[in-house]
């Protein structure tokens, strides 16, 4: 009730070049939105998209492969292990903006650490998230370091539920460590797999908060979200045509999200 | 932090008791045994690295500048502070009017937590059951939408139009009715044999107390992670406060850190000291309740738990 | 240069003094509305909602507590949130939609936010509100007179009307801060023409200081090529026409005479690139929110700050000691086209759905009497919008007050349809050198070609 009646006032603003402020009239447009888009396509929209996509597939491989590996190492029982969890978990819990913040700060090249280091250490100057090189790698992996507990979690599910007596079988067949895990742990493990990339990938092409806190969009790193926000609101801003982008984001993430779920439930049928 | 951190989970661990999954007696050998601090340590210090060294550094690193005074963060942002003061906590207590905040917050992240769960347990439970057949797709369209942008206009007309605008209890209803849970718990349930049902039903035991006394307790892990992730999600919420309730009577205190924030935008000591006043209470609920999680992930709660927070941080621009 | 405006805008917000605590004005409010509750006047209580600024937030609360002494039975409520995120904009959409709001507080929407009706675009934001006729006229309110009439019209007129109040004007574009003891100590003077002001940048330079901090992270470079283009456009013109010139502007670049690769552009570009080789390396990491702390306590480099003069507070704060100065960079070596330029920042909007409009406007004259606006003033650090109030006796405006003579308001830009794409708005200075890897030339180039295709679209 509260997330479908917004929703749909989204798609009916995608028409109109209604500037959001309550009081000022729609100005419906038909497709006029959408014509601008197309026409502006090449250089706007197109890349903004490229620049989700390889946003997305970035943190989603590199998430799913270090939640994984930590899932691992950490899956242990006891307290120690309970507590380095709660540790890995801990920045899934704080809010963007304080996220955000925070590595604004650490990332100064003038009075951060990591500049101060980085010059010490290696002699190496650079603006960080102020290097269109850099930028979106480093926002990348700040997602990550966010995202990587939940990931964890999934997969040390997944790894309990896997029966001893697949590890036990493995080893009368005298398999290794590696061939243990390619042929026992990997294939039990696909439906976490399947939850995990699957929840990564939506939440990092639906991402904009962190950018806009971090760069605001600049030096590469404008997201289809970052452009949406951007266009939507501000002092000369049109929410018609921010939601027509909104639009044009939900069913990039609907195609993605849709055809990876297909492709991660035949690959489980399939193992 | 990081000590207080550590104090915190050495005082909730003896009260947690064995893990539920301890069962293999592997884990109370590695403490249990009373080996010395050193051993521990150097048997540990490469995961300690891992998860401290990576995940916590940036946090105590703000929380080691939260002990200096503003000019000399200026003047030397990146050392440890000279001598070690407590006044910006003080100061951001103050200044921030954290006090009546959290207990607005505490009511803000439990209270819808714990109504949602009641009411998607009683909701699931004969859809569990098969009295309902399309779940797989309303449960795959319930996802989607969560990824479907949220008009904050549209939104605030129809909260204003229910008349929950700028009211305590109004901020909770709807936030209770976000109906995340329902669709996870549906899938739990269905791993409860069906035996149970019927036993109880030979009982006479009632629709209500049966839920309440057998299903329940029976979901425990899921609910308990579910209701971590609602909890720091509802807790986190920054922007639907900001629209849905103008008076600061009734802010929450992420509302109220959210106003710190852009009062206080270079003094990095004193805001550092206001994020962990705030952060501190999603921290010791998560330490509490971590023990449930990965139990509860096994249900699909987590998935439930991230839709709900993948919702809540669309609105948190 | 909306953009500019736009960074601007979000940045303002929230800058300043960190101060005493805020809140608990409702409470102190109702006690005197309930006070004065028993008399026959029902209780009334007018709701001013503004951006989180802790000073402006600070004094407006000191003069709503006198105007309700003068005006019993009524009571103001203050809501603000921060800029970033737009906080501020959800706030006051809710409000609006609520009908709740009395008085808003805006930033202004330059003459170029109304594009006429022959270019098809519709206005967005604010301007929307203002188009649609939902916001109070304010032209005959017997208080405008107090103000600078073209300033004012500049900020918030439409088609003959006047629909703010704006108060406050901060130096901003090719404002720059300086060091005064730092500039002594290496034997350099003040300069007042362009080739005075790169020898003194050379001159520091040689002494291994580097001349300029930068915030190119927020795109603070923007003001320095606003100020030199603004200079530019402005040369020879009355100080008072900035709107007439940016109109002109904008209908020239509509109909295709005027572009961003004409040789003009070309000439802002070479001294922007100039200035430009002068910042600190690593410029385009710093964040505008940490650089006037760093740089206040960084006494024996950086002589000079791009920054505007909203930020003075917080420099003073950060380090007390700074003997602290402020002028706007030449960027002629014509002393008369060296003017001071002005940005027109908050402004008091009256929305026709108030539902206390004549409260609104006794609050205006209340706050545009001399003794409660000079307060305001000397809290904000602002310029004044008022012919005849002036502030005075901060040590550091002294370089302004001597100069204020043929300050300008900064020109408004091109008219720029939905949806162009960002080159539209004039060359994206974060992507081309020395911030970006874009040349000059190609830069300029895709602007003009991205504005006519969007001008055609």
């Amino acid at each position: 009730m509260f997330g479908l009646y917004p929703s749909v006032a989204t798609f009916f603003y995608s028409f109109t070049q209604y500037s959001g402020v309550p009081g000022t009239p729609l100005n419906v447009c038909g497709l006029c939105n959408y014509a601008a888009a197309t026409s502006s396509l090449l250089s706007n929209v197109a890349g903004a998209i490229w620049t989700t996509v390889k946003f997305a597939v970035g943190v989603t491989v590199v998430q799913t492969a270090l939640s994984l590996g930590l899932a691992l190492i950490f899956q242990r029982r006891g307290r120690s292990f309970t507590f380095y969890r709660a540790i890995i978990f801990l920045p899934g819990i704080l809010s963007v903006p304080i996220v955000g913040g925070m590595f604004s700060l650490l990332l100064d090249p003038v009075s951060g650490p990591v500049g101060e280091l980085f010059r010490n250490a290696f002699g190496i100057e650079s603006a960080f998230l102020g290097s269109g090189r850099i930028s979106l790698f480093l926002i990348m992996g700040i997602t990550i370091w966010m995202g990587c507990g939940y990931g964890m979690i999934i997969f040390i599910a997944g790894l309990r539920a896997i029966p001893r007596e697949s590890y036990e079988a493995a080893s009368v067949d005298g398999a290794g460590r590696f061939r243990t895990f390619r042929h026992i742990t990997w294939p039990l493990l696909a439906p976490a797999t399947t939850v995990c990339v699957f929840l990564t990938s939506m939440a990092a092409l639906g991402e904009f908060a962190l950018v806009l806190v971090l760069t605001e969009g600049n030096f590469g790193t404008k997201t289809l979200g970052v452009y949406m926000f951007t266009s939507a609101f501000g002092t000369s801003s049109q929410l018609g045509y921010g939601s027509m982008i909104a639009i044009v984001q939900f069913f990039l993430t609907l195609l993605i999200g849709g055809g990876l779920l297909l492709a991660l439930r035949r690959r489980e049928v399939t193992l | 932090m990081s000590n207080q951190l550590t104090k915190g989970l050495d005082r909730g661990q003896p009260g947690m008791g064995t893990p539920p999954w301890s069962d293999s007696g592997r884990a109370t050998k590695v403490v249990g045994t009373g080996r010395s601090i050193l051993q521990v340590l150097s048997r540990h210090g490469a995961y300690i690295l891992l998860s401290a060294g990576i995940f916590a550094l940036p946090l105590v690193y703000l929380a080691v500048q939260a002990f200096k005074p503003y000019t000399e963060f200026l003047r030397n942002p990146t050392g440890l502070p000279s001598g070690w003061t407590a006044t910006n906590f003080s100061d951001a207590w103050q200044q921030g009017e954290f006090a009546r905040q959290l207990v607005n917050s505490l009511v803000y992240a439990s209270m819808p937590t714990a109504i949602s769960i009641l009411l998607g347990v009683f909701l699931a439970f004969p859809i569990a059951r098969g009295y309902f057949k399309q779940t797989n797709l309303l449960y795959g369209l319930f996802v989607f939408s969560g990824f479907l942008p949220v008009g904050l206009i549209p939104l605030f007309i129809e909260a204003q139009a229910l008349g929950l605008y700028n009211s305590m209890m109004g901020y909770v209803v709807m936030n209770s009715l976000v109906g995340a849970g329902f669709f996870f718990f549906v899938g739990y349930i269905r791993t409860i044999p069906r035996e149970r049902d019927e036993a109880a039903a030979m009982d006479g035991c009632g629709y209500v107390r049966f839920i309440l006394t057998i299903i329940i307790p029976e979901m425990k892990p899921a609910l308990a992670a579910f209701g971590v992730f609602g909890f720091v999600a509802a807790w986190n919420n920054m922007i639907l406060p900001l629209v849905m309730l103008a008076d600061e009577d009734l802010w929450p205190v992420t509302r109220g850190l959210y106003s710190f924030l852009g009062e206080n935008v270079q003094n990095w000591p004193l805001i550092s000291a206001g994020i962990i006043i705030v952060a501190a209470p999603v921290v010791c609920v998560f330490v509490l309740a971590q023990r449930y999680l990965v139990e509860g992930v096994a249900g699909g709660a987590v998935a439930g738990g991230h839709a709900v927070a993948a919702q809540v941080s669309r609105n948190d621009g | 240069m909306n953009r500019g405006m736009d960074r601007r805008a979000v940045l303002r917000g929230g800058l300043g003094l960190a101060a005493a605590a805020v809140g608990g004005s409702s409470l102190a409010a109702c006690t005197v509305g309930e006070q004065t509750a028993p008399t026959t006047k029902a209780k009334r209580n007018l709701v001013i909602v503004q951006w989180t600024n802790v000073p402006a937030v600070e004094v407006t609360k000191k003069i709503n507590a006198a105007f309700e002494k003068e005006n019993p039975g009524v009571t103001v409520t203050m809501r603000h949130a921060p800029n970033p995120n737009n906080a501020y904009g959800a706030l006051v959409n809710s409000q609006l939609a609520a009908k709740s709001v009395d008085i808003i507080a805006q930033f202004p929407l330059t003459p170029s936010a109304f594009p006429p009706k022959y270019t098809k675009q519709k206005p967005g934001g604010f301007a929307a509100l203002v188009a649609a006729g939902k916001a109070v006229d304010l032209k005959d309110a017997g208080f405008m007179k107090r103000y600078d009439k073209s300033q004012q019209q500049y900020a918030f007129g439409y088609e003959g009307g006047q629909y703010a109040l704006m108060a406050a004007q901060y130096p901003a574009y090719g404002g720059l801060f300086y060091k005064k003891a730092l500039l002594e100590k290496h034997n350099v003077a003040l300069p007042s023409t362009w080739d005075e002001l790169i020898q003194a940048f050379d001159t520091l330079k040689s002494k291994g200081v580097t001349p300029v901090f930068l915030a190119a992270k927020d795109g603070y470079q923007a003001f320095i090529w606003h100020g030199i283009l603004t200079q530019t456009l402005m040369a020879g013109k009355p100080a008072e026409s900035a709107a007439e010139v940016g109109a002109a502007r904008a209908e020239a670049f509509w109909q295709g005479t005027v572009t961003w690769n004409d040789p003009l552009h070309h000439e802002v570009a070479a001294k922007y690139l100039k200035v430009m080789q002068y910042t600190q390396s690593n410029a385009s990491g710093v964040s505008a929110l940490t650089a006037p702390g760093v740089w206040a306590v960084k006494e024996d480099d950086f002589p000079f700050l791009i920054d505007g003069t909203f930020d003075a507070a917080t420099i003073v704060k950060a380090n007390p000691k700074l003997d602290l100065g402020f002028f706007t960079m030449p960027s002629s070596n014509d002393a008369a086209v060296n003017r001071v330029v002005l940005n027109p920042d908050l402004s008091w909007v009256v929305p026709t759905s108030a539902p206390n409009k004549d409260l609104a406007m006794k609050w205006l004259e209340f706050f545009s009497r001399e003794d409660n606006y000079k307060q305001w003033l000397t809290a904000t650090g602002s310029n004044s919008t008022q012919p005849g109030v002036t502030t005075n006796e901060v040590p550091w405006m002294d370089w302004l007050n001597e100069h204020q003579e043929g300050a300008c308001l900064n020109i408004p830009g091109p008219w720029i349809p939905t949806g162009a794409a960002p080159e539209a708005g004039g060359p994206v200075l974060g992507d081309m050198v020395p911030i970006g890897k874009t040349s000059v030339n190609d830069e300029l180039r895709q602007a003009a070609d991205a504005y006519a295709k969007a001008r055609k679209a």
